[in-house]
């Protein structure tokens, strides 16, 4: 898959490229919500990882947006993963393993393949 | 310097406090210098050679204003040679308002010359003058109100340093009760005394007759004016305001920093005040960053030596984040090394020291240490150790499992996942964690690691954490399929 991951941490972001590839995946990074709404208008991806805490646009919003203009399903990373529980898109829980992200990725790559 | 106990209310205190301040030639003597500097730099029709006259009359300040027009805190290309220079140059209001800052502050170099909670106090005041100056031109969106923040962060502090300098036994009860409970010496002030800072330093501002200006702009720190939305103040209502909210968050700030907070809780603080001043992304940090210089310059210029700032302070400054030495980079090639020795079937040994290496340097633990099960599996014993800790011998060290000392250990093996909590290996573990060796069901031991510092291990430092303990079990797994 062709994954965007938006992180404002250089550190997470690094960590999910080396989970994400290792997986098998192809990855672009972003670092803020400004700029991954850029990527993602000019780019196509399969699947959008965000964090949640992000200044100017933050993680929900950010996903919010792209859940309003395509089907493309997003994960939201965050520390809180309770708040979430009817939200739009799937959640997952940070700090988190490379199994636990394979999990939550296996799920929503059904969806993938179903909206394909 | 007079003594007094905390038994008296603080109305007794206040007048104690002012008693003092008249009994006091000097100081006075030099706010009057203040005042009338600032009264004539207020003054358009005032010339220049008035305000060169004046500062010319006190003592050495005019070797002190030289030195600081000239010092890397101004990056003036071509030095200042004169005081008329340096008005025409800075601007007479600048030039006052520079005066200002080195007359009350030259008052108290001389007690803070010893590592006291004095020296502590003067150099908090002194941070938070400089984080002023640097924030509030970036809220006023005015480069020309570096001196009024700079000037209005001093007199916030003001109250408590003359409370430190006449009243020592107060301040240095209140310091040691801050530190007994763990809570802000502005806080253990207030439970002490019952005035608050921002009272003291009121009563200060008025006893020594100084701008009222001042006195608004610290009603407005303990009492925040509130806006609603779509209300439009009156332009100087909404500077002291904004000047307000400024010299508070430097205080804030300064507070975590010199009462010995970590990184995490300086970044909290950041994330807080972002949102309260408004501020783009960055400028909070670059000013921060900015401040360990700063002070090492304002702290020669008024030939004070005081502890230095933590050395985390300076990662604020983007220009050191750049350097390859930074964090994040240092800990990717440490990743990328254990990577490297995974692909390349190096033996499980080298990448678990591969690993340790990471902890150790890349994620800056103090102590890491690793800890095999001995062949009955009931006890775990110390193999290696990266890190120093007088009289302790890694080979020595062995934790039965029946009676764990050591629960961070423990949990780490029982569960099978990395633990971030429990008590660890020695008196002054904080934090501590341990990540489980092992593949499937099958553990060979834990990599333990601590700081003795009290910096919490943050969010993404755990999220690597866990990436280094995948790619363990990842070695594990490939070395006994070779074996197979």
């Amino acid at each position: 898959m062709k994954l965007l991951v938006v992180d404002d941490d250089p550190m997470i972001r690094e960590v999910c490229r080396v989970m994400l590839q290792s997986l098998g995946h192809s990855v672009t990074l972003s670092k803020n919500g400004s700029e991954a709404m850029e990527l993602f208008t000019s780019d196509c991806f399969d699947l959008v990882l965000s964090d949640r805490m992000m200044p100017e646009v933050d993680g929900i919003s950010l996903l919010t947006w792209i859940k309003s203009i395509s089907d493309v399903p997003c994960i939201l990373m965050t520390a809180d993963s309770d708040q979430f529980g009817e939200a739009n898109y799937s959640v997952l829980k940070k700090p988190f393993t490379q199994a636990a992200l394979k999990v939550v990725l296996d799920s929503v790559d059904s969806l993938v393949i179903v909206n394909k | 310097m007079l003594d007094t106990t905390t038994t008296e209310s603080p109305e007794e205190l206040l007048e104690k406090l002012k008693k003092a301040l008249k009994k006091d030639g000097d100081f006075p003597a030099s706010a009057r210098v203040v005042t009338e500097l600032r009264r004539l730099a207020s003054d358009p029709k005032t010339p220049g050679d008035k305000i060169t006259e004046l500062i010319l009359r006190e003592p050495s300040l005019g070797t002190r204003i030289l030195s600081v027009v000239n010092s890397a805190y101004f990056q003036r290309a071509k030095p200042i040679m004169t005081i008329s220079q340096a008005v025409v140059q800075l601007g007479m209001k600048a030039l006052a308002e520079l005066c200002a800052g080195l007359i009350l502050l030259q008052k108290f170099v001389p007690h803070a010359r010893k590592d006291t909670p004095f020296a502590s106090c003067l150099r908090k005041t002194i941070l938070t003058s400089l984080l002023a100056s640097t924030i509030t031109p970036q809220t006023q969106k005015d480069a020309k109100q570096e001196e009024t923040g700079y000037l209005a962060g001093a007199f916030l502090e003001l109250g408590v340093l003359l409370l430190a300098f006449y009243f020592p036994q107060v301040y240095e009860n209140a310091f040691r009760r801050a530190q007994a409970k763990q809570i802000p010496v502005k806080q253990a002030i207030h439970e002490l005394t019952g005035l608050t800072v921002v009272q003291i330093s009121s009563e200060v501002i008025k006893a020594l007759e100084l701008p009222p200006f001042y006195l608004e702009l610290l009603k407005e720190v303990e009492n925040p004016t509130k806006v609603a939305p779509g209300q439009t103040l009156p332009i100087l209502k909404d500077q002291t305001l904004k000047l307000g909210k400024s010299i508070s968050a430097a205080e804030r700030v300064t507070q975590v920093i010199s009462e010995g907070g970590s990184k995490a809780a300086v970044d909290h603080m950041i994330n807080s005040l972002k949102k309260e001043l408004n501020l783009p992304d960055g400028v909070l940090e670059s000013s921060i960053g900015a401040l360990p210089a700063m002070f090492a310059e304002h702290c020669s210029t008024i030939q004070l030596t005081l502890p230095p700032l933590p050395e985390f302070v300076a990662q604020y400054n983007p220009e050191s984040s750049n350097n390859s030495g930074s964090y994040e980079q240092e800990y990717s090639s440490y990743v990328n090394e254990i990577k490297e020795a995974l692909d390349a079937g190096e033996p499980t040994a080298s990448i678990l020291t591969s690993v340790m290496e990471a902890v150790a340097f890349g994620l800056k633990f103090d102590r890491v240490i690793l800890l095999l099960l001995n062949n009955t599996r009931q006890k775990i014993v110390g193999r290696m150790m990266l890190g120093s800790e007088a009289n302790f011998n890694p080979n020595q060290c062995e934790i039965d499992l029946a009676q764990p000392k050591v629960p961070v250990v423990a949990s780490a093996l029982r569960s099978k996942k990395s633990h971030f909590e429990g008590i660890g290996l020695f008196p002054d573990s904080n934090p501590t964690m341990a990540i489980p060796i092992g593949a499937g069901d099958r553990l060979i031991g834990v990599i333990y690691g601590d700081r003795r510092n009290g910096s919490p291990i943050l969010d993404k430092e755990k999220q690597v954490v866990l990436h280094i303990a995948d790619l363990i079990e990842k070695a594990l797994l490939a070395t006994s399929q070779r074996k197979v």
